[in-house]
């Protein structure tokens, strides 16, 4: 794990507690409910992490990290290619996915609210997907 | 798209780990070439080919699709 790793799960660490506050204090509502659950999930993972990166770091361990690392090296051709392949895919399905949820959401009388969020997120993907296309087309 | 990459590396008796930290490649991505089942990009390819010092043609075998 790099130092960078580090400060991002101190950020979403941080995050989480904020979130967890503010859920508290609205508790038995959806709202609340759901940043409470957001928190507690954000603070669990990257607590996790945090140990993860201090145990990394200690001498005896240093050693089976370095092998890790050398296993995973990091610009390797295939490993961005496969990275960039599962990237590719999951924006698919998600194409596909999403107006699935929306149907499924419409179709169970779901808050419109959601409905709405859920729509503005597959054409947000859509143009995305077209105006990096774009700027890709231009560069290469 | 074939190559010879297996043979020539136990000609030279180096291991998977051993080229693979030559190349700065994963040992896994030297497997999957020896395999087939990864085509490198032509960086590699010439990196491996001045490593063994051979043409790439000797490395890689370049076969059309046939439709």
């Amino acid at each position: 794990m790099k130092k960078w790793d580090l400060y991002h799960d101190i950020i979403w660490l941080a995050l989480g507690i904020a979130s967890l506050w503010k859920g508290t204090f609205s508790i038995g509502s959806s709202y609340g409910n759901f940043l409470s659950t957001f928190g507690a999930f954000l603070i669990t993972s990257n607590i996790i992490n945090i140990v993860k990166y201090y145990r990394s770091r200690k001498p005896e361990n240093a050693a089976n990290h370095e092998v890790q690392i050398g296993e995973n090296i990091l610009n390797d051709e295939r490993q961005v290619m496969l990275a960039e392949k599962a990237a590719c895919t999951t924006c698919n399905i998600m194409l596909i996915g999403l107006p699935i949820t929306i149907v499924v959401c419409a179709l169970f009388n779901i808050d419109w609210k959601i409905i709405i969020t859920l729509i503005s997120l597959w054409i947000f993907q859509f143009v995305c997907r077209l105006v990096i296309c774009e700027i890709l087309e231009k560069k290469y | 798209m074939k190559n010879r990459l297996e043979d020539i590396r136990k000609k030279r008796g180096l291991s998977q780990e051993e080229l693979a930290a030559i190349l700065e490649v994963s040992r896994q991505t030297i497997g999957s070439l020896e395999n087939g089942r990864y085509n490198p990009s032509i960086v590699l390819a010439f990196k491996i080919a001045r490593y063994f010092e051979l043409p790439i043609e000797e490395v890689f075998i370049y076969e059309e699709e046939t439709k």
